[in-house]
């Protein structure tokens, strides 16, 4: 339900209560307010780390999150589809339209052949050519900075016995950006940062393995898809995260 | 106005359409001064996520920056837009603040977006 906030008979208020607030890069005062208000993670405030009992609005996603972890705990892991997992099997079928390269042009969300094609606002880490096999395709990510680019980006690839992956990484310094995290789903796997990762699947369709961690600068996910469930697939990916990583210094 | 919107998508679709757009990724994008309308947008086709989008509108008017805060609440949909018709005739500048909570991970993440213009990104809007 979409509210408008601090709607009045003439439809606008003053957004700043007094001379001395202003309006920053990431907006006003009352903005701020609202988003301290509702616990959301507010702008350029990093990683934060909170149990998932203290996320916001947590009374939409508390039965999702008890039933998810219940799971874990009996398969191993989450026991539900994901559209994701089809869309990253098939990926090669049918025939993909690719986008030009655009490097001056208003932004354009398709796909691209390389990461060289899309206009970026920061040097792309990625995924090093040598821990792929094939790259299949590149796509923006984030937001379309003006003269300046896309934030992030995300390379689709093959990688020989993990099959179909996908890398999304984001620069969360343009983005403004704050990553909240569950305390129950933190590890320190990827050269001591924070970590998070889970399998998601069924048997009947597929499993996707997910690995995202964080620094100051760049937020990283790492999703890979195999057909069977397997605790050494989710080791594999890790492996991959950490190669991964350390490609973006 | 929505018909107005809808008719320039037309036309903008024929000219640059892209089947591939926004398939990939989860972009997230603010407009304003669109002649008729400012907005934030949380979006990625044939995905339902969790989003919350909030759209600061602002409009100067002798030098004290009036205007409205929107706020989606949190919501599943494959796009969250904080959308309001009936201004952004000019002069407006809109910020956007986009939360996205991934029940996989169990982490929410935020990015800003800023506009005075109402560039097109080719995708969204067409939907």
């Amino acid at each position: 339900m979409l509210k408008n906030i601090l709607f009045n008979a003439l439809l606008f208020s003053p957004l700043l209560s007094n001379a001395s607030d202003s309006i920053d890069a990431t907006g006003t005062q009352a903005m701020k307010q609202l988003i301290q208000d509702q616990g959301l993670p507010p702008p350029d405030s990093g990683i934060v780390i909170k149990p998932e009992s203290q996320f916001p609005n947590f009374e939409l996603i508390k039965e999702s999150i008890e039933r998810d972890n219940a799971s874990v705990k009996k398969y191993g892991y989450i026991k539900r589809k994901s559209p994701e997992v089809q869309s990253l099997l098939n990926f090669k079928k049918g025939e993909k339209k690719f986008s030009p390269k655009n490097l001056t042009a208003t932004a354009d969300t398709g796909l691209y052949r390389s990461i060289n094609d899309i206009q970026m606002a920061y040097r792309y880490y990625g995924v090093p050519a040598s821990a792929m096999t094939n790259e299949l395709a590149v796509a923006p990510a984030g937001t379309y900075l003006q003269g300046q680019g896309w934030t992030g980006a995300a390379q689709t690839f093959e990688k020989a016995g993990l099959g179909i992956c996908n890398y999304n990484e984001m620069n969360a310094k343009l983005n403004h950006g704050s990553v909240l995290v569950a305390r129950e789903n933190v590890s320190y796997d990827i050269n001591g940062k924070v970590t998070q990762k889970y399998a998601k699947g069924e048997e009947s369709e597929g499993f996707i393995y997910g690995v995202g961690w964080y620094d100051d600068t760049i937020y990283h996910e790492l999703e890979c898809v195999q057909t069977a469930f397997s605790p050494e697939t989710m080791q594999a990916v890790v492996n991959l995260a950490v190669v991964i990583d350390n490609n973006a210094h | 106005m929505r018909y107005l919107k809808r008719l320039a998508a037309l036309v903008l679709l024929s000219l640059c359409l892209n089947a591939e757009a926004g398939v990939a990724a989860i972009t997230y994008h603010s407009r304003a001064n669109c002649a008729g309308f400012n907005e934030s947008i949380s979006w990625r086709l044939g995905y339902s996520y969790w989003f919350q989008t909030l759209s600061q509108h602002i409009h100067n008017v002798n030098g004290v920056p009036m205007g409205h805060l929107l706020d989606t609440g949190m919501a599943q949909t494959w796009r969250s837009a904080a959308y309001h018709a009936t201004e952004g005739y000019g002069g407006w500048s809109v910020i956007g603040t986009h939360y996205f909570f991934n029940d996989s991970l169990k982490q929410w993440t935020s990015v800003v977006t800023r506009a005075t213009d109402c560039s097109i990104y080719d995708g969204w809007w067409d939907h």
